[in-house]
């Protein structure tokens, strides 16, 4: 094999690459939906027992209708844990959102404060939809599109 | 020029190499997808997919959707593996290109004492 021919291969590849990335742009709503699916989750210890299982639950059942629109509209489904550059978007959004959980749950549960978590979880829901916007963009640099 | 170390002949073809840089991206694709990127016909997607199946390299599995029979290929650990070594072989071999490029501008002299 020729070294043209590596770097000609290489292009190719890179091509598909930047062609994948501009398939997976993600409508607003989409960004839109994971925020508040954090949001939920932090706001969550606002509430009585019953409604924060339903909360959870929901949130549950959702990741699996996320994924199946995910793969109806685009023809694929992109880990938001994949190893690359994303990788740290993806676990400083985790870790924001998990901080803003444990705090929630503080002063929510231990000392009956509603309103704290409430405003924590329009903090993750902003925190959420941003971190959604980031990942795609660093994924399309990452992927040269 | 000797091929290097961990170059892949199944994943020579330029379309198989885009079908595995796409599916080392995605959890998995759909056939219609990669056709596209790819820019190739059904029935050689099939075949590349068959190949790269075959090889143990690519998983494909049958979905409904919409009342359509749909397949979807996702790439396995030892294709992974392979399209990672791939890559590393090409790129050692591209670079070939820029370093002789260099020896070619920076190093006259030695050029006159090999001639």
């Amino acid at each position: 094999m020729q070294s043209l021919e590596a770097r000609s291969a290489l292009d190719a590849k890179h091509f598909a690459e930047a062609q994948m990335a501009r398939a997976a742009t993600c409508p607003p709503w989409r960004h839109g939906v994971f925020g508040l699916m954090m949001g939920g989750l932090v706001a969550s210890p606002a509430f009585e027992l019953p409604v924060r299982m339903g909360i959870l639950v929901a949130l549950l059942l959702l990741i699996p209708v996320i994924i199946h629109s995910d793969r109806k509209r685009m023809g694929m489904f992109i880990n938001g844990y994949r190893r690359g550059k994303t990788r740290i978007v993806a676990f400083g959004i985790l870790i924001l959102e998990l901080s803003l959980y444990a705090v929630a749950v503080v002063r929510g549960l231990d000392h009956h404060d509603r309103v704290t978590p409430l405003i924590l979880g329009v903090a993750g829901v902003v925190i959420g939809i941003i971190g959604s916007m980031m990942w795609q963009r660093v994924f399309v640099r990452e992927m040269g599109a | 020029m000797d091929v290097p170390t961990g170059f892949d002949p199944i994943l020579h073809p330029p379309a198989r190499l885009q079908i595995a840089a796409i599916l080392a991206q995605a959890q998995d694709a759909e056939f219609a997808l990669l056709k596209d990127i790819t820019g190739t016909s059904d029935s050689v997607m099939s075949k590349h997919l068959a190949a790269l199946s075959d090889a143990g390299y690519v998983a494909l599995r049958k979905a409904a959707s919409d009342g359509r029979q749909r397949t979807w290929a996702r790439l396995t650990s030892s294709g992974r593996a392979a399209f990672r070594n791939h890559v590393k072989a090409l790129e050692s071999l591209a670079a070939t290109v820029v370093s002789g490029a260099v020896d070619e501008h920076s190093a006259p002299g030695e050029v006159q004492q090999r001639a």
